[in-house]
């Protein structure tokens, strides 16, 4: 059965019984240590089995909505972050679609005022059935904070979702994450 | 739903974690003696070593790969599969352009029967439904285009329902353009679902149902 799981796997596992053994050589310890390994690892593996089905983005792959705001956002490279720098500017952050469904959307950002708001959007290919979010303020917040819009219906993987965020002065999006 | 099942295994594993660390403490620790104990620890040990040997052949083999990623690969005598990532779901067979517009329009339609059967299904809350059907009727009529009329508004507890005519769909889109597109100057920050019901030559009708701000639309899309 051993033998059926990927190498990584039993790599990973086998790591932390030669240290066991190595390091003390303790039947009833061993066994502990076997059995958390494996818990680990089968966590582990679990976890990200489910984080594979989703996908995210920074949000500096997105546009400013209107072509004449586009100096408005300033870019921090070492987080994808998109701060805006004007009184007040659209950035729209576009997110594929793969499969139907209900589809929410999940943003990081913080504001230094109050003010900022972002939302879902979605439309099918013709522009003739078109749905938004609940508007979500941008919280005013020293760190990023994670919010979800509300759920949107699409109707097939060839509608448009994106997440669409006023901003004011200071306002940072960071990174959007989503099941496609 | 994946969250669920992803926390609900995690507590699992902690649960199961937890009982195997306290059953393991119970017994009194004692050095591997007998014969037997000491033949598994050679066998586990030769197992050990087994995987440490199968792991550095996968680190040299993903270090081959690395180093002829660019080098050319002939080229393959039919077009290779488009590239799939690993979490996309297996695709059903292709199907055609219009076969795919008749899925979209199916789908649509059945989304705008369920929010219908919502709206019909709910009670009316007196105050809130009038005063909001008032003040929609007014911010939706501002925002009409030319050529296009509000058949009627309804409130009712939590979702409000428009029905709006247009001379075409460009007037439609222009009409959801200037009243909700704009998420600093929309008239709704409650959640919105927009679409054109029928279609004619002359004119098209659409509907708009708008959940009350702090509430959620049904979940009609599956």
């Amino acid at each position: 059965m051993l033998s059926m799981l990927p190498n990584w796997w039993r790599a990973a596992t086998a790591v932390a019984v030669d240290v066991e053994f190595n390091s003390r050589g303790n039947g009833g310890n061993m066994k502990k240590k076997l059995v958390f390994s494996a818990l680990l690892a089968f966590t582990s593996s679990v976890v990200v089995a489910g984080i594979a089905s989703a996908r995210s983005v920074a949000a500096v792959d997105g546009n400013p909505v209107v072509g004449a705001q586009s100096n408005c956002f300033n870019i921090d490279n070492s987080s994808g972050a998109v701060i805006n720098t004007c009184a007040s500017a659209e950035y729209i952050v576009p997110a594929d679609v793969d499969t139907v469904g209900a589809k929410s959307i999940q943003f990081t950002s913080r504001a230094t005022a109050a003010g900022a708001l972002c939302r879902a959007v979605k439309n099918n290919r013709q522009g003739t059935a078109f749905a938004v979010s609940a508007v979500l303020p941008v919280p005013v917040a020293a760190v990023p904070v994670i919010q979800a819009t509300g759920a949107l219906p699409v109707a097939t993987p060839s509608d448009v979702l994106m997440l669409d965020c006023s901003l004011n002065a200071g306002a940072r999006l960071h990174s959007l994450f989503w099941t496609p | 739903m994946n969250r669920g099942i992803i926390g609900g295994t995690f507590a699992l594993a902690v649960c199961a974690a937890s009982a195997l660390f306290w059953y393991s403490s119970q017994k009194p620790v004692q050095a591997p003696s007998s014969k037997s104990d000491e033949a598994a620890i050679r066998e586990l040990r030769r197992e050990v070593g087994e995987l440490k040997e199968a792991r550095a052949t996968d680190l040299l083999v993903a270090a081959q790969l690395a180093n002829v990623g660019r080098a050319p690969v002939p080229a393959p005598s039919s077009p290779p599969d488009p590239v799939r990532e690993p979490s996309e779901a297996a695709q059903s067979p292709a199907l055609s352009d219009a076969e795919q517009e008749q899925a979209a329009a199916k789908a649509e339609a059945g989304i705008l029967s369920g929010l219908e059967r919502a709206f019909a299904s709910e009670g009316r809350d007196g105050r809130w439904s009038g005063t909001t059907a008032n003040e929609l009727s007014r911010s939706v009529r501002e925002a009409l285009p030319a050529g296009s009329n509000v058949s009627s508004v309804d409130c009712k507890s939590r979702i409000c329902r428009l029905e709006t005519t247009h001379e075409n769909v460009e007037a439609f889109r222009e009409f959801n353009t200037a009243a909700f597109a704009r998420t600093g100057q929309t008239l709704w920050r409650g959640a919105v679902y927009s679409a054109v019901r029928e279609q004619s030559g002359s004119s098209i009708v659409a509907l708009t149902y708008l959940a009350k701000e702090g509430e959620v639309l049904p979940d009609t899309a599956n």
